[in-house]
């Protein structure tokens, strides 16, 4: 990849350090944790403040806070990325499917598309939860049942014009079926804008789960959320205030690497970037 | 133009129906019996067949779905299972309070937006606006929920400048007076929150825009003709930048609607979203189903309004005739 300039650059090392760091913490939890995040403490620990018990103190069991956080970030990424894998793969199968299918299958499919964009997204997020068992497989089946429509749009409308282009009319020429043309010819000119779209959908997913885990509708016990630890510590947020905010900030800092992450993205890979002399291709 | 407006009514109409069968669906297609999620495993036999009585349940599935859409018209949505009252009783209590938080934090974040956009695009060689800029990506990223909470503790809780939660005092809900000071004070932290926070997002998206416009050629041949930058900016730019703030307020409701669920939570502001989401874990799915079709409907009139705004403003654009985007 060529280097497009200063300040584009800076911002892609600097959303790479922030996302590269989180996965770094993520797949080394085991190694990095001073203690069992899930152990118990005794009587005397608990709530004990940073550099007393541990580096950032614990929690109102006595918990390690920075062994939790460390493990925290395993669920964070697995939903987030977990999630926003399902929200791509759907909207580009409805994308495409709308695109270059009959006529009839899209109105259908961007009626249905326009159905679901229909709702503000925690509200039909919450009756999802609302109507089956909380845990984790639900908060990402809910995640990706109510997000893949911003994606399906915007891959119908690049397939729609890659479909007027003269080499995928020659493909359809020569009598190559939709499946194959949609697979050979249109999917890999898509895939950057997906990418770009994937990006930056990932903090909204690892935000609605932790908003879903505070609530408790998300995690369960076991798994250790950064959501379900704001909220533990907010009963007690003003005498012990790290146990709620230091997850937070974990929360922050992931989303905010991830919106860096899609913006780089974005400005490496939108085609008006590029028309407007970018400088790439 | 008027059979155009007529049609895009009647386009209307039949989304709101397909709102309606959607909740339903999802609410009884789910595995599981409803009663399940209502009471506790415990109850015997007759308890449940007396609650799948009172409650229509074991009537067949579409004159369920019959009485549920004909409710649904007359604005009859069932009885709430937790507060044994009419639902559409309890949505007219919380949805007048949701349209004021949302109506203030919107004109907030509109403002903001639209000031810090302008700011952005025009000042992009300064390091001051792109410090406010990483700053607003910043909090523009923070977890709402976990920021409401932060304020709690630092404007209410150690500062005692502001009420931690609620729409009054303790003192106007046992009085009958209530101040609109109180409810002010009360407004203040809920809406930095939700329109203050997400400003960035707007400003961000206004920006690009504004920079589209101000690249384009009768912007060039305004500044050719020797005219001042900031009357170009006023006059010609910002003037073609009401299109995209127009598709903005369609856009944006969705997003606002879900915001306030997350601060009504947090600040105890008894609107939809609290409803809402005090109803979820009481397994009130009357209200539930209610308050999730009412939010889409208020979505899909806001879309329609803006689209009949649009085709208004900007004579380039008539309803029905929009290819691909």
């Amino acid at each position: 990849m060529r280097i497009l300039g200063f300040r584009s650059n800076g911002l892609m090392i600097t959303a790479l350090i922030m996302t590269g760091a989180l996965v770094l913490v993520a797949l080394c939890a085991p190694w990095l944790a001073p203690e069992d995040p899930r152990a118990i403490g005794d009587l005397t620990n608990r709530l004990a403040p940073p550099g007393v018990e541990g580096a950032l103190g614990t929690d109102v069991l006595g918990r390690d806070i920075l062994s939790r956080l460390l493990y925290g970030a395993r669920v964070s990424l697995a939903v987030g990325v977990g999630s926003v894998i399902g929200v791509v793969t759907l909207g580009l199968l409805v994308g495409l499917a709308a695109a270059l299918g009959p006529r009839w299958l899209d109105r259908l499919l961007m009626g249905l598309t326009d159905l679901f964009l229909a709702f503000p997204r925690i509200f039909l997020v919450l009756l999802l939860v609302a109507v089956a068992a909380p845990s984790l497989n639900l908060v990402v089946i809910v995640i990706v049942t109510t997000g893949w429509m911003g994606v399906a749009r915007l891959v119908r409308a690049e397939s729609l014009s890659l479909r007027e282009r003269d080499y995928v009319l020659a493909a359809e020429g020569l009598g190559l079926s939709t499946a194959v043309v949609a697979w050979r010819h249109v999917l890999p000119h898509v895939v950057p804008l997906v990418l770009v779209a994937a990006a930056l959908r990932l903090s909204g997913a690892i935000l609605l789960e932790a908003f879903l885990s505070y609530l408790g509708l998300g995690a369960q016990d076991p798994a250790i959320s950064w959501g379900a630890m704001v909220e533990h510590g907010r009963p007690h947020m003003v005498d012990a205030w790290w146990v709620s905010t230091l997850p937070g900030l974990a929360i922050a800092w992931t989303a905010v690497g991830c919106n860096l992450l899609g913006d780089a993205l974005r400005d490496r890979w939108d085609p008006r970037r590029v028309h407007q002399g970018g400088g790439d291709e | 133009m008027i059979h155009e407006v007529l049609r895009r009514l009647a386009a209307t109409v039949l989304l709101i129906a397909a709102l309606l069968t959607v909740v339903f669906v999802l609410v009884h297609l789910a595995p599981g019996d409803p009663v399940d999620l209502i009471v506790d495993p415990d109850l015997d036999d007759v308890g449940r067949a007396h609650l799948r009585t009172s409650l229509g349940l074991d009537r067949p599935l579409l004159e369920q779905y019959g009485t549920w859409i004909s409710g649904a018209v007359r604005g009859d949505f069932g009885r709430s299972l937790q507060r044994h009252r009419p639902v559409s009783e309890i949505i007219a209590e919380a949805l007048p309070r949701t349209m004021l938080l949302t109506g203030v934090a919107y004109a907030v974040h509109l403002t903001l937006a639209l000031l810090l956009g302008v700011a952005l695009a025009t000042r992009r060689g300064s390091w001051f606006w792109r410090g406010v800029d990483v700053a607003g990506l910043v909090v523009y990223s923070l977890p709402a929920f976990w920021l409401a909470l932060m304020l709690i503790l630092v404007f209410a809780r150690h500062l005692g400048w502001l009420p931690a939660g609620g729409m009054q005092d303790t003192s106007a809900m046992l009085g009958a007076e209530s101040s609109w000071l109180d409810v002010a004070r009360h407004l203040v932290l809920p809406v930095f929150v939700l329109g203050a926070a997400s400003a960035m997002g707007t400003a961000r998206f206004l920006r690009t825009s504004l920079l589209e416009i101000l690249g384009s050629d009768h912007v060039m041949a305004a500044r050719a003709r020797g005219i001042p930058e900031g009357q170009v900016i006023r006059r010609h730019a910002l003037r073609n930048v009401l299109l995209p703030v127009i598709t903005l307020v369609g856009i944006n409701l969705p997003a606002l609607l879900g915001g306030a669920v997350v601060t009504e939570t947090v600040f105890a502001w008894p609107g939809m979203g609290r409803v809402t989401v005090d109803a979820i874990f009481a397994r009130d799915y009357p209200v539930v189903m209610a308050t999730t079709v009412l939010s889409g409907v208020l979505v899909v009139l806001a879309n329609l309004l803006a689209d009949l705004l649009y085709s208004r403003v900007d004579p380039r654009v008539r309803l029905g005739r929009r290819g691909a985007p």
